[in-house]
This record gives C-alpha cells, sequence and structure tokens, in this order.
C-alpha cells in the first residue's frame, strides 16, 4: 500500500460510536442532530497530495480520496446511523438493479435514466448513458491497475442506453462487490476519449464538483446542483487541505481551520479533546491489521512448527493496552468487513498465545537453542509499526528467536524491498481492501499478484478459487471463513499481529458522518453542518 | 571587479556540475526503485515494469544517462517527472518564487534583528542587557528549526486560537495571507542566522571599536551615532556578509522541512517528495536550483564586499 498513513486514517474503520471516551457528549446517534441544514464549508486535512487523479492510473490513497466525491459507481455501500462500520452493504448507485443469469455468466444492469454529468466543458450536463460504462471499463482493461476487479469478463455490450450487458468466460463471485469498489469510478467516455485530462480533472455524476485542484496545497469541491439524488448534498463546499506535518494538522484543527483531522496517536486526541469543546472522537477499526510477513522462501519459515511458534510467542492482549489502545484479534480477510470476518472469540481461540508451547515447537523443528532472524520496517507508516516491531522482538526473545531489527527508508521498504521479498520477516500494513478475494486470492494464491510472501499450497490455491465460484453470498462467506481457518491453522503469513482502531476527529458542528471502510468520501453526500 | 565576478561566476558553474554529475551517480546508487515507486502497489505484469523503465531511460548505463541529461539540459529541456508526466522545468519554476521569497524574508529578518542585537550589545558591553542579548543569541543557536516551527505554530493554535490560512496564497494573489503564511517559518528558519548574525557582529564591533581610528573618531569629536553607524558598523560587516554567504546553505536546507512544517508549496516540500518517489529527473532539477541559489546569493556577497570595503574595489 502506498503511503498509507491514510489507511490507516479514512479507510479506517468501524465506527464504534458508543465506545468514544466520556468527554464527549454528544456521540453516538444524537451527533445527527436533527433534520440537516443545507450551506456551509468542511475543511478536511489530508497528510499528503496524489501525483495524479486519473483512478485508472494510481491505486495510491490520495488519489482515490480525491476523486471519490466527484464520480459515482453503478453500485455503491449504504450509509448512515443504522450501517454499523464496516457493513458494506450494497445499493444502487447508477444501475437501478441488475440481473444475473442462472450459471452466473451473464450480468445485466439497468442503468438510472435522466442522470447529468456535471456541468464541466467538455462534458457539459449531457445525459449518463450505457456508452460511458462501456468506455470506462474498457479502459480499465486497457490500463487501469484494477483490472483484476472485472476478473473473467470477456464481452462488454451497450444494449441500449441504459442496458449494460457483461459477459463471463466462468462464474465470478466478487463481481458485484467489486462494482461498488472504492476503485470503480465511472468516468465519462469523453475522458476515456482524452477530450479532457483525467491526470488533472475530475467530471463525474456524484454529489460534489471538483472546482480547483491546486497540487500540494488543495482540493476544492462545490455541490452539484444537479445530483441525481434530489436534495443532496447539504455541504456547499468541501476542500481538502494538505498539511503534510501531523502537528500543523492538530494545530489546524485546534483553531477551527479544518474541522476533521484523522490518524492521530492515542495521546494526542485526548489532548485535542479536551482542547476542543464538542469535539466528537470516532474509534475506527482500521481497515488493515497490522501484519508479521514472512517470507515462506527462507528457511525456517517454510517450517510450519516454527511460524506457529512465532505467531504463539506474540502477546496480544498486552499489546492492545500498551500500544493500540482497543481493536480486536486480525484475521486473513480485515476484520473491518463485517459480512466475511471471522468472530472475534474463534480469532482469539486460532491464535493463542504460549511461549512454553512456542518453545517446544521450536524444538520439534529442530531450534532448541533458538535461532536468528531479522525483522524489517520502515518508519514510512509513522511511529506504530516501528513500536510494535520493538515489542515483538522481546515476545520472540522470550522463545529464544533472537531477531534484529532492520528499520528500512521509506521508498525502500515498499519499492525494492517488500514487493520483491527481499526480507525474512517485516511488519507493515496492506492495502485496505473490501473484497475477500483480494484479501485471499491477490494476497495468499501462488499466483497472486500481492503475494510477496512466497505463500505456495496447492490446498490453499484449490480453497481459494473454488470461492470466486460460489454465487451465494451466505454459501461464499462459509467458504472464506474456512480459507482463514485452514490459513491461521497453517500459520501462513502474513501472521496477525492485531488489528488496531485508527481515531477520526470531528468538531462538534458536523453532523452526520457516517464514514464505511472505503476511499473516497462517499459518506460525505450525508453530511452537514450545524453552525456556518 | 568584473574579473573577480566572472571569476565567481566560472567557479559556480564548475561547483553546479560536480554537483549534478555527483547526485546523478549517488542517486542511483541508493536502494529503491523508481519504477515501482510510480506504480504504488498496483500489480502489474513484468513487462509492463520492463516498458516503464526502458521509458524512463532506466535501462541504459549510467554515463549514457548522464550524456542524454545533458544534452537535454543545454537545450533548456531538464527531462520529464517521473511521477507527475510534466516537465520538471515547468514543475519546479512554479514552486521556485515561494522558497526564494521564504529565503529572503528570513535573511532579511536575521540580518536586522541580528545587526541590531550584535551593535546594542558591543555597546552596552558587559551590562545587563548585553548579557540578556547574548544568552538570547546561544539559545536561538541551540534551537533546531523545525522544532521552533512546530512550537510556533502550536502556540499560536493553543493561545491565539488562529493558524495562518492553510491554502497557500502567492504574494500577487493575496499579499496579506501569503505574509501571515510565510512570518512564522520564516522566523523559525531565520533565528539561527540571526543569532550567528548577534554574535559575530558583536565581537566584531568591538574590535573596530577599540581601534585606533575609532579613537581619532571621536577625538575629533565626532557625534556617537556617526562613529557608531558610518564608521564602526561598517567596518565589522565583513565578517558578518561572509557568514551569511556560509550559513545560506543550512538556510536552505532549512527550508525542506520547514515547507513540510507548515505546508507550503515550495521547493524544499517538491524535494521531499522527489525522494520519496524516486523522482530522479525531479530532484536533479531542484537541487540544481538550490545550488544556484546558493551560490548567486554568495557572488552578491562577494559583490558586497567590494560595496563595504573600498580597498576590495582598488585591488583589482
Amino acid at each position: 500500500m502506498k503511503r498509507p498513513l491514510m489507511a490507516a486514517l479514512t479507510a479506517g474503520v468501524l465506527v464504534v460510536a458508543s465506545a468514544c471516551g466520556g468527554s464527549s457528549p454528544s456521540t453516538g446517534s444524537g451527533d445527527d442532530g436533527g433534520p440537516p441544514k443545507p450551506g456551509g464549508t468542511l475543511n478536511i486535512a489530508m497528510p499528503s497530495d496524489g501525483t495524479t487523479l486519473d483512478p485508472h492510473e494510481s491505486p495510491s490513497f490520495n488519489t482515490q480520496e480525491r476523486v471519490g466525491m466527484t464520480y459515482g459507481r453503478l453500485l455503491r455501500h449504504k450509509i448512515g446511523p443504522d450501517q454499523p462500520y464496516g457493513a458494506l452493504k450494497l445499493e444502487p448507485d447508477l444501475a437501478t438493479s441488475w440481473d444475473i443469469s442462472e450459471d452466473g455468466l451473464t450480468y445485466t444492469f439497468h442503468l438510472r435514466e435522466g442522470v447529468k454529468w456535471q456541468n464541466v466543458a467538455p462534458v457539459n450536463g449531457r445525459e449518463f448513458v450505457a456508452d460511458d460504462v462501456i468506455a470506462t471499463f474498457e479502459r480499465i482493461r486497457e490500463k487501469g491497475f484494477q483490472v483484476g476487479a472485472l476478473g473473467p469478463v470477456t464481452k462488454m455490450t451497450a444494449k441500449d442506453d441504459h442496458t449494460v450487458e457483461l459477459k463471463l468466460s466462468k462464474p465470478f463471485a466478487p463481481l458485484l462487490n467489486n462494482m461498488a469498489d472504492q476503485f470503480m469510478w465511472i468516468i465519462p467516455k469523453e475522458g476515456a476519449e482524452g477530450k479532457f485530462e483525467l491526470q488533472t480533472k475530475a467530471i463525474g455524476t456524484g454529489p460534489f464538483i471538483l472546482e480547483k485542484w491546486e497540487r500540494n496545497v488543495a482540493a476544492t469541491y462545490k455541490k452539484n446542483p444537479d445530483y441525481w439524488e434530489k436534495g443532496k448534498p447539504y455541504l456547499d463546499r468541501v476542500v481538502f487541505k494538505v498539511v503534510p506535518d501531523q502537528g500543523a494538522r492538530i494545530a489546524a484543527y485546534r483553531s477551527g481551520e479544518t474541522q476533521l483531522v484523522g490518524a492521530t496517536t492515542d495521546e494526542e486526541a485526548v489532548a485535542l479533546e479536551r482542547s476542543v469543546a464538542g469535539t466528537r472522537v470516532l474509534n475506527l477499526l482500521s481497515g488493515t491489521p497490522v501484519n508479521l510477513f514472512l517470507n515462506v522462501d527462507h528457511k525456517p519459515l517454510d517450517d510450519v512448527r516454527v511460524r506457529k511458534a512465532l505467531s504463539m510467542a506474540i502477546q496480544r492482549k498486552s499489546m492492545k493496552d500498551a500500544i493500540f489502545k482497543g481493536g480486536q484479534y486480525g484475521g486473513p480477510v480485515a476484520v473491518s468487513l463485517k459480512q466475511w470476518a471471522l468472530p472475534d472469540a474463534e480469532l482469539a481461540q486460532l491464535q493463542p498465545t504460549n511461549p512454553t508451547e512456542a518453545k517446544r515447537l521450536l524444538a520439534e523443528a529442530g531450534y532448541p537453542n533458538g535461532l536468528d532472524l531479522k525483522l524489517m520496517v520502515t518508519q514510512g507508516y509513522g511511529p506504530l509499526y516501528p513500536r510494535v516491531a520493538e515489542w515483538l522482538v522481546e515476545d520472540f526473545a522470550k522463545i529464544g528467536v533472537r531477531a534484529k531489527i532492520e528499520v528500512v527508508e521509506y521508498a525502500t521498504y515498499f519499492t525494492s524491498r517488500w514487493p520483491k521479498q527481499q526480507y525474512e520477516m517485516s511488519v507493515g500494513p496492506q492495502t485496505p481492501f473490501l473484497e475477500p478475494d483480494y484479501w485471499l486470492r491477490d494476497q495468499l494464491h501462488s499466483d497472486g499478484p500481492r503475494n510477496w510472501m512466497g505463500v505456495n499450497d496447492p490446498k490453499l490455491d484449490k480453497m481459494v478459487e473454488e470461492q470466486t465460484q460460489i454465487m451465494d453470498p451466505k454459501e461464499r462467506a462459509e467458504k472464506i471463513k474456512e480459507i482463514q481457518r485452514y490459513v491461521l491453522e497453517q500459520a501462513l503469513p502474513p501472521v496477525q499481529v492485531w488489528n488496531h482502531p485508527t481515531k477520526v476527529l470531528l468538531h462538534q458542528e458536523v453532523k452526520r458522518f457516517h464514514p464505511q471502510p472505503e476511499y473516497g468520501y462517499p459518506e460525505l453526500r450525508e453530511t452537514w453542518l450545524a453552525q456556518q | 571587479m568584473l574579473q573577480m565576478f566572472l571569476r565567481r561566476l566560472a567557479y559556480g558553474f564548475l561547483i553546479l556540475n560536480i554537483m549534478t554529475i555527483t547526485l546523478f551517480v549517488v542517486v542511483r546508487l541508493i536502494p529503491g526503485d523508481p519504477v515501482r515507486a510510480q506504480l504504488g502497489d498496483a500489480a502489474v505484469s513484468p513487462e509492463r515494469i520492463k516498458q516503464i523503465t526502458a521509458e524512463f531511460g532506466l535501462d541504459r548505463p549510467v554515463w549514457e544517462q548522464l550524456a542524454s541529461w545533458y544534452t537535454g539540459a543545454v537545450r533548456g529541456d531538464f527531462g520529464t517527472s517521473y511521477s507527475l508526466g510534466r516537465p520538471v522545468g515547468e514543475v519546479v519554476f512554479a514552486r521556485l518564487p515561494l522558497t526564494i521569497e521564504l529565503t529572503f524574508i528570513a535573511v532579511a529578518l536575521a540580518v536586522t534583528i541580528g545587526l541590531l542585537m550584535g551593535v546594542v550589545s558591543a555597546v552596552r558591553r558587559n551590562g545587563w542587557l548585553d548579557n540578556v542579548l547574548r544568552v538570547t543569541a546561544v539559545t536561538g543557536l541551540s534551537v533546531p528549526n523545525f522544532w521552533l516551527g512546530l512550537l510556533l505554530i502550536t502556540f499560536s493554535s493553543v493561545v491565539l486560537r488562529w493558524v495562518p490560512p492553510l491554502e497557500y496564497r502567492g504574494f500577487f494573489t493575496d499579499p496579506v495571507a501569503n505574509l501571515a503564511q510565510m512570518a512564522m517559518p520564516a522566523a523559525a528558519l531565520g533565528v539561527v542566522l540571526a543569532a550567528s548574525i548577534a554574535r559575530l557582529s558583536r565581537s566584531s564591533m568591538l574590535e573596530v571599536l577599540g581601534a585606533d581610528f575609532v579613537r581619532t573618531l571621536r577625538a575629533k569629536g565626532a557625534p556617537e551615532r556617526v562613529v557608531l553607524f558610518k564608521h564602526a558598523l561598517r567596518n565589522s560587516m565583513l565578517p558578518v556578509l561572509t557568514l551569511i554567504g556560509v550559513q545560506l546553505g543550512a538556510l536552505l536546507g532549512g527550508t525542506v522541512i520547514l515547507e513540510q512544517v507548515f505546508a507550503l508549496p515550495g521547493l524544499g516540500r517538491t524535494v521531499f517528495e522527489a525522494v520519496n518517489n524516486r523522482d530522479y529527473p525531479l530532484l536533479q532539477m531542484c537541487v540544481l536550483l538550490y545550488g544556484a541559489i546558493f551560490i548567486v546569493v554568495n557572488i552578491v556577497v562577494d559583490m558586497c564586499y567590494g560595496w563595504v570595503n573600498p580597498r576590495m574595489r582598488r585591488a583589482d
């Protein structure tokens, strides 16, 4: 994941609204504060800016966060106080309904009629039609990094102006979820044809129009008066301000220059809560767990007993209190994806802490006197990961594993070490994917494009392929849980350290901010400001 | 005078070239893959990676890359940014005015405050004011600028409930907002220089004040104001000027971190980003400009010697 300070931040997670610190009386459903009032400007501090706005060019949150309010998708996720964080329930966006054939090989999407593109040249408020969807998907297939989301789609046809048909060579269960994925924004065909520069402009069907993008300064959005959901959005303007330094972000929040700030440490959240009256804190479960990546091509990490021993050495509960201040057990599929994750109790049971047994396993594997391993970490994701690494070294020492920390500069970490599997052990985050298929197939299949750990387990490969063929969501969820159990029993990497919470702080006038763990701030279509 | 100017210019040019070549080679030796850096964690085929590597010209030997950089540079083409896909000249020149303004304000502040402190200290030698100023100067020297910057911004947000507007505005678009944004970073940036100037100008002022010609001036009844500012100060400026030239490197380095702290989209932020993105052409251009600023200011300083010290003018 590139620059995922933010993964921690926005893709954040699970609003445990009720569990939000005693000093904020306005938490819970009461934060919605009656009927929405239109108007006002919401200022949000962001730690960095993207190099492009082209949604098909970069998977970086920097890019995707900035285009999400401008574009629409065929499907989207429900937003609101009744939606627990991570529920990610599908609902219509640009497609009002869809049919899937019995054999799962034909998807027909019926598009919303009367939707207008934002009134910005050269699209000029033209009606949204099937050709736009086709142009978008064609462009993704040609050059989009998210091409995997379309899976085995072979043929795409516009049946008429408001019907799109996708033909598949074999069933692909994740397809429907992928239509609501955080990377699957629909662009106008003028963009695909190069009539305007997608790198610096975004013209969509979403609730906000991108007025101005000054790179490394700010992105300014204004209300889209032609948005298809009548009466929304409520905000007149949204401004993303780039403030790279955390101290400066906090100062800006305190003085009211911004009304929303995320990814602060626990200590800072406490300080801000005290110093800004009425601040509301959202405790969000991170969209990515803290992973202990193991390079299984490095002996003896190929030995399940050694991997199990490492997992058993980790004092997760103590770490929860000392470092993470909350959160829950991590799973092979991020636990923020409620529908697919294993229950916390089961995750706890599958990831026991037992140094004595760990020592025994090591001895059995032929290392009665322990062994030496290197543990890579970067400071590029903030102070959390180095802190975890230091803790792990102590835990490992207790079972005789002498781990040596290797601090690697950020760009080196994510360009030449991690993706090229140049490490022994490594602590780090993953991109906060929304579909279990990404977590399992991309990361753990022997051919997976993000399998940067050398995992090669034929049984796992088979199971991971099978889940893509199960069209019934309930049945598929069972399969996905079964796969996760297997991964944990085999202690296949990444070994889960913990799924930590992140915090988002809001000024009290910000109402109806109910995020889901996805990029693009779609929740802002519902947000309003009490004082303007 | 002209000859000196030309000689300095030639040195400057030589230094820029040494810098360019060193950076060009060193940046390619540090770990980190520029192609991968542009792709983020996108799953990309090895063929595509090979294709991008060729597009960037990174598949060729370093000396060949360097030669092609020079071929472009003489025509004013400094390459295309890997991460932004636009000519680096265009990217960097948009950022340059901010950094120059920031540096200029910082130096101006430092010189004004530093000289004032130095002169007062020297005149009130060993008095309580001198002691206070000297302690202040030593403190200023010991404080890291980014820490001071953070302290300033935190102080203003806690006590005044105000921070400068976050969205950067150019001086000519909105001078009030611009100066509000520049004040704190410039102050943080200039502190070390101001402190050094204060210390140095105090001692050189004391030296001059003890010189025979000052005694003569006083003896012939020149007013103290004239003695101090027309004669003594001018004569003690020489080492101070040298100091500004030398310290400028550290000051420019400080912009990298202070622009980060104060969210200013200048050259310093660009360097920071270019390193993180392993954007070689962009980094090359930024460092070239930093070098050019340093050299130009030092030439100006050298020219000022002549203005301050007529003997140098005659030496030609």
